[in-house]
């Protein structure tokens, strides 16, 4: 569901938005520019102002001077130094400190002689006071500069995040308090859900969610996992304004404030509803391609088995050898086509089982009798036995069974024994598959079982889809059971799978 | 009414229809086809076979509703009916629909023949 940009609703809230930020960040210009040049003063202009200062100082002192007391009088000195430190720093402080004593010693200290122990411990005081001053006005200084830098620049970082996440058109983001309410809204989510951010601003965001899962509260249950996990992704339906539903990726995370106490969620939702329909469409056209290839099978198969019938009652009998090669080849090419009509039938979910008591003792034996019958020449060992059946589909099972089976001979071409072993651990049946062939590299163990994966150091040596293990293990987890494989390269591979007994 | 084995086959694919017709002619059946559904619901009063072989997948059809209405018809409804689809995951849904067998294509002529001759004495 795409919008084009063209679109009015969406071009006028994005402009009015552009519009909204245009006169913010103008208005924020100001102080940034008067700031940046407040903190770089020349050298001349501190030493100006400590002068200036200290000379107004003494000129207020010299005019108060019949007024007040003397010692008074070098309070209005501590004015000075302030000015001096707060443009200069704590080395001008110090200048316009020296600079106070001097004149004060010299102007106002007539009346006692300028080597007194008076006089210098009284100069020793203001010395020291006036450096404390300047210390003082110079790290409250730093601070109000830091803190103003600071909030300049977290006040220019919110406004770039805001822009790239108002510019993101093919996403919708956006923001709710801790309950659910919406606070803010970007272009995307006005293109996915259709709401504007007047009408949605303040709106609760279960809203968006098809209201039948809203009867059952999953948009508050997926708050509360987010909160508990610290994100929560999911895939599910949403709705736009009008009511229409579309296939969605939702990823929400709690937002935190600065002790760690959990304000609000972001959302972020991606519409899949193409995605989804395209899969579709190859699934689709995987079962109908397969359907459409089964038709000549089918009728080959006949004439071919004709033929041979036919052949049977001739005195010449040399056709019948390739009549039943050519009905073998026919049997591989249907398996490659039912292959593929299971991918897609196992991506659709419609994977049906026949679920029955199936004795795994009895039906090991039966498929090692089958493939023996045709690989006559390998050594099959059966080891072990299960005590309870498993409650499975018996010809999914066996096609697992010969899966894993054709498989280890396929891959090992200089070995002739394969071992299978039969146990039961508590509730499980476990089947292993050895094989002494050419084995797996490590880094493709976790692979092997996805869908079209064919290992690269093969080199297409070996025939096949890759669909074998992907099949056989979607049908073990269908039955609650689970697949497995222990490998070394150049020794061989052991293929597990287990499936839950029926004890009763 | 003549004596000979009679038999229905119903199938949209002109070559497996052919196929089908030439083995159970020489298994002695007297074979009548169709590649039409709704068409093989008017012969089949007529012809009166002793069993129909019914593809699910026909053109426009299912199967499954021409076997619905053969069982619904007291004319046709003793008559056994054998279905056969490529997707060998629908069985048992032939099975509810009336059908007594169920052939996943392709499949081995002896199984046919087999099947076939089980029903009809």
């Amino acid at each position: 569901m795409n919008i084009p940009a063209a679109n009015p609703l969406v071009s006028n809230s994005a402009y009015r938005f552009r519009k909204k930020l245009a006169s913010r960040t103008a208005g924020f210009h100001i102080p940034i520019n008067w700031n940046t040049r407040a903190y770089t003063y020349s050298p001349w202009f501190k030493f100006g102002i400590t002068l200036i200062s200290v000379n107004i100082a003494t000129l207020l002192t010299l005019y108060l001077r019949p007024m007040v007391d003397l010692n008074v009088m070098y309070l209005l000195y501590f004015g000075a130094i302030m000015f001096a430190a707060w443009f200069g720093g704590f080395r001008f402080g110090i200048l316009s400190t020296s600079l106070s004593s001097i004149i004060a010693a010299y102007l106002f200290s007539t009346n006692a002689p300028l080597a007194s122990s008076h006089f210098i411990i009284r100069f020793l005081i203001f010395l020291i006071e006036g450096g404390l001053v300047s210390l003082f006005i110079q790290t409250m200084h730093d601070a109000v500069k830091n803190y103003s830098i600071k909030n300049i620049e977290l006040v220019r970082s919110e406004q770039r995040y805001r822009l790239v996440v108002e510019t993101v058109t093919d996403y919708a983001i956006y923001t709710t308090d801790i309950n659910g309410y919406i606070t803010s809204w970007n272009t995307g989510a006005v293109n996915l859900h259709m709401y504007t951010s007047g009408e949605i601003l303040g709106r609760h965001y279960s809203l968006l969610y098809p209201p039948e899962e809203t009867a059952v509260g999953k948009p508050w249950k997926v708050l509360q996992e987010a909160a508990r996990s610290n994100t929560f992704s999911t895939e599910g339906f949403q709705t736009t304004k009008s009511g229409k539903q579309f296939w969605a990726s939702v990823v929400i995370t709690p937002i935190f404030d600065e002790i760690g106490t959990t304000y609000g969620f972001s959302v972020i939702v991606r519409d899949l509803s193409e995605r989804m329909e395209q899969e579709k469409r190859k699934d689709d056209f995987i079962s109908i391609a397969s359907h459409e290839l089964k038709t000549p099978i089918t009728s080959l198969k006949i004439f071919t088995q004709l033929l041979l019938r036919l052949t049977t009652q001739l005195p010449d009998k040399s056709s019948i050898k390739y009549l039943h090669k050519m009905d073998l080849q026919l049997d591989r090419l249907n398996h490659l086509v039912n292959d593929l009509l299971d991918v897609s039938h196992i991506q659709t979910g419609e994977i049906n089982l026949n679920l029955e008591k199936v004795d795994m003792n009895e039906l090991i034996h039966d498929t090692v009798d089958n493939v023996q019958e045709v690989y006559k020449e390998y050594d099959f060992v059966v080891k072990g036995a299960v005590k309870n059946p498993v409650y499975g589909d018996r010809d999914r099972l066996y096609q697992v069974l010969l899966n894993f089976l054709t498989n280890a001979i396929k891959y090992s071409p200089k070995s002739r024994k394969i071992v299978i072993s039969l146990s039961q651990d508590g509730t499980r049946a476990i089947v292993a598959i050895q094989d002494f062939g050419i084995g797996i590299p490590i880094n493709y163990k976790d692979k092997i079982f996805e869908r079209f994966f064919r290992a690269s150091h093969t080199e297409n040596k070996f025939p096949g889809f890759g669909m074998g293990l992907f099949i056989s293990s979607e049908i073990i987890k269908s039955h609650n059971g689970s697949v497995w494989v222990d490998t070394e390269p150049g020794k061989g591979s052991t293929f597990y799978f287990a499936l839950p007994v029926k004890t009763s | 009414m003549n004596t000979a084995k009679r038999i229905m086959v119903i199938d949209d694919d002109a070559s497996i229809l052919e196929a089908v017709e030439i083995l159970l002619q020489l298994e002695g059946y007297e074979v009548y086809t169709s590649m039409n559904g709704t068409q093989a619901l008017q012969k089949i009063p007529e012809v009166q076979p002793q069993i129909i072989l019914l593809d699910v997948l026909l053109s426009g059809e299912d199967g499954r509703d021409i076997a619905r209405k053969l069982k619904l018809d007291e004319t046709t409804k003793t008559i056994p009916i054998i279905m056969f689809s490529a997707n060998p995951n629908i069985e048992k849904s032939t099975q509810e629909a009336g059908a007594c067998a169920f052939l996943s294509k392709p499949f081995n002529v002896e199984d046919l023949i087999g099947l076939t001759n089980q029903y009809v004495h």
